[in-house]
């Protein structure tokens, strides 16, 4: 069963956005939207509080709610697991912006309709990689199959991310490192 | 001699477009006993007999394989008895067929003739073309499963255009979705254990055949750590007819496959749509309805989405929402369990799991019933509700099921 993903490598990701803005602009998304969204994240460790960033998108989940509660049959998966929106079916009701954990579909004020990230399927097909992936300088952010990595040392959550058990999103995650700090907050 | 001639006449049956019946003929034949050939599981792929003579096993022989008996496969023929359907004892002798891992068995029953070294030495020459057929098979069942995987797949995740160009195609492949469709889903329930693999194999093969108790075209099928069966049904039921058909037929398929398989599976079923168009739905509902019936790491569990109530209209709101109402009842509960390393949520936990039995409650968390009670008090001073009234049980056992399934902290 195919089904491609991103590979997060918090550990790397400055919080630079460079991924975030690239694919607001390739896409010319509204005021309101990002389909890419960068977060700080604190947590707890044994050594102290850790600091990482968590650049997140729609993680194409084998069970997607959106595509569970959608009335309007707006969504469906490929056979390479992307979970596509077809915005011409979509009328606004926001039954999906409700249902996903991880606030992916968004509206648009201006167009009146949700969409969401289609990990650049047009650009996949045409051999071209995501504009996010390429965006990204450091090489925190990948695109893979998950059906075809080995899986050992990656993680399927990090902290604050939702619970994964029923939508199992197709993300996985090198983990968080606690580095020195050199700076110490007051 | 004969072992080599043997041989010989079975690499001829394959080379001339021989399948697995006629192979087994040929061992019939030299053998002069009625020969099985099974899978890995035991399931029989052909039974060939001598005429005149037919014993009617059911779809998997009452042998079992352990994994520590797996490892010693190479090369050994075990000898025992064999209960048949009606009660008689059969005389066998197994023969695996192993490359690199084990592929299947010949089973040979010594009704006519006895066992003899010379059969021993045949039933070795004779594995290697049988292993062969048995792989060839296996190979064109595999890309019949492909195209039957696809349209499976289109069908689960809404991408046909309408409804009847999915019965078209699924008419191509010997799937007839012009009916009402239950869709289940089933999980094994240790799903970390390295065993999981096989299992979910071995209960795929299970089900199939558990499953023609139903019909004589179930669809059983396989998408990741999940299996999927598609029951037909000639009309559109109520829940309640649905419910009694599917506990029965579940019931009597887990007695026979907990014979056999090493590990217990839960089950979850979505709601009964009409047209198969909507089978989409049913799937994510039946996967929903899986998850949330293990709740409290329960296992063997049948969980029905339209009996999920409240909790199938709690799991529509948004994660914010979830989160503030769960907050805002417990944390006092969890503010106290951190500043006293006390176990007050675990406790309500299993409080909740036992059903509110004070008793049952106490032996699973080891401590006495009058430290329960003290526990159960104080957590009614801390959220200020009365565990005996229903309108607090209920907000805090949602509470409580909402938290633990999530694994907020």
């Amino acid at each position: 069963m195919r089904q491609v993903g991103f590979l997060v490598d918090v550990s790397r990701c400055l919080g630079c956005r460079a991924c975030e803005v690239a694919c607001k602009n390739y896409f010319g998304l509204g005021e309101t939207q990002r389909f890419r969204r960068v977060e700080e994240v604190e947590w707890q460790t044994e050594n102290g509080i850790g600091l990482f960033y968590l650049s997140l998108a729609c993680n194409h989940c084998e069970s997607p709610e959106c595509f569970r509660v959608c009335p309007n049959r707006t969504y469906r998966k490929r056979r390479d697991g992307i979970v596509v929106h077809d915005a011409g079916l979509c009328d606004g009701c926001c039954a999906c912006v409700k249902a996903c954990p991880y606030g992916a579909p968004q509206y648009d004020a201006d167009t009146g309709k949700v969409d969401k990230c289609d990990l650049c399927v047009s650009r996949l097909d045409a051999g071209l990689r995501p504009v996010c992936e390429e965006a990204c300088n450091n090489g925190a952010l990948k695109v893979i199959f998950l059906d075809r990595i080995d899986e050992t040392g990656l993680l399927k959550s990090v902290p604050t991310l939702p619970d994964i058990k029923i939508t199992r999103p197709s993300i996985r995650f090198n983990p968080p490192v606690v580095r020195k700090q050199w700076l110490s907050k007051k | 001699m004969a072992a080599s001639t043997l041989q010989t006449q079975l690499m001829e049956a394959i080379a001339c477009g021989g399948g697995m019946p006629s192979l087994a003929k040929i061992m019939v034949d030299f053998l002069g006993n009625p020969v099985i050939i099974t899978d890995q599981f035991f399931r029989i792929v052909v039974y060939q007999t001598k005429r005149g003579e037919n014993i009617h096993w059911d779809d998997f022989l009452p042998l079992s394989v352990t994994q520590r008996e797996s490892k010693r496969w190479e090369s050994k023929t075990e000898r025992g008895m064999l209960v048949t359907p009606d009660g008689k004892t059969v005389p066998y002798a197994s023969f695996p067929l192993v490359r690199s891992e084990l592929e299947g068995f010949i089973v040979l029953l010594l009704t006519e003739n006895s066992w003899s070294p010379a059969m021993a030495l045949m039933l070795e020459q004779g594995a290697l073309a049988v292993l062969v057929a048995l792989k060839q098979e296996r190979e064109i069942q595999r890309i019949h499963l492909k195209y039957k995987d696809e349209f499976i797949h289109d069908l689960l995740y809404n991408n046909f255009e309408n409804r009847e160009v999915l019965i078209q195609r699924g008419k191509t492949l010997g799937l007839d979705f012009s009916h009402p469709h239950t869709l289940a889903v089933v999980g094994i329930d240790n799903e970390e254990s390295p065993e999981t693999e096989k299992n979910l194999e071995q209960l795929k093969a299970l089900l199939h055949s558990s499953m023609r108790m139903h019909g004589d075209n179930p669809v059983v099928t396989r998408r990741g750590i999940y299996l999927i069966v598609f029951l037909p049904w000639a009309r559109q039921l109520t829940f309640s007819e649905l419910k009694r058909d599917l506990n029965s037929l579940f019931h009597q398929a887990k007695q026979t496959i907990y014979n056999k398989l090493q590990t217990s599976f839960s089950v979850g079923v979505g709601h009964l749509y009409p047209a198969a168009d909507e089978l989409f739905r049913s799937y994510q509902e039946a996967k929903t309805a899986l998850e949330l019936g293990r709740f409290f790491n329960k296992s063997d569990e049948m969980t029905y989405f339209d009996e999920l109530g409240v909790l199938s209209l709690i799991y529509k709101m948004g994660e914010l929402e979830l989160k503030a109402f769960c907050y805002s009842l417990l944390n006092s509960l969890l503010d106290y369990d951190r500043k006293n390393a006390a176990q007050l949520l675990e406790t309500l936990k299993v409080y909740f799991q036992c059903n509110a039995d004070l008793n049952t409650t106490a032996e699973k968390l080891y401590v006495h019933v009058n430290t329960l009670r003290y526990r159960l008090k104080k957590v009614e001073e801390l959220l200020g509700i009365d565990l005996n009234n229903l309108d607090g049980q209920l907000n805090l056992f949602t509470a409580v099921r909402i938290f633990s399934q999530k694994g907020w902290s």
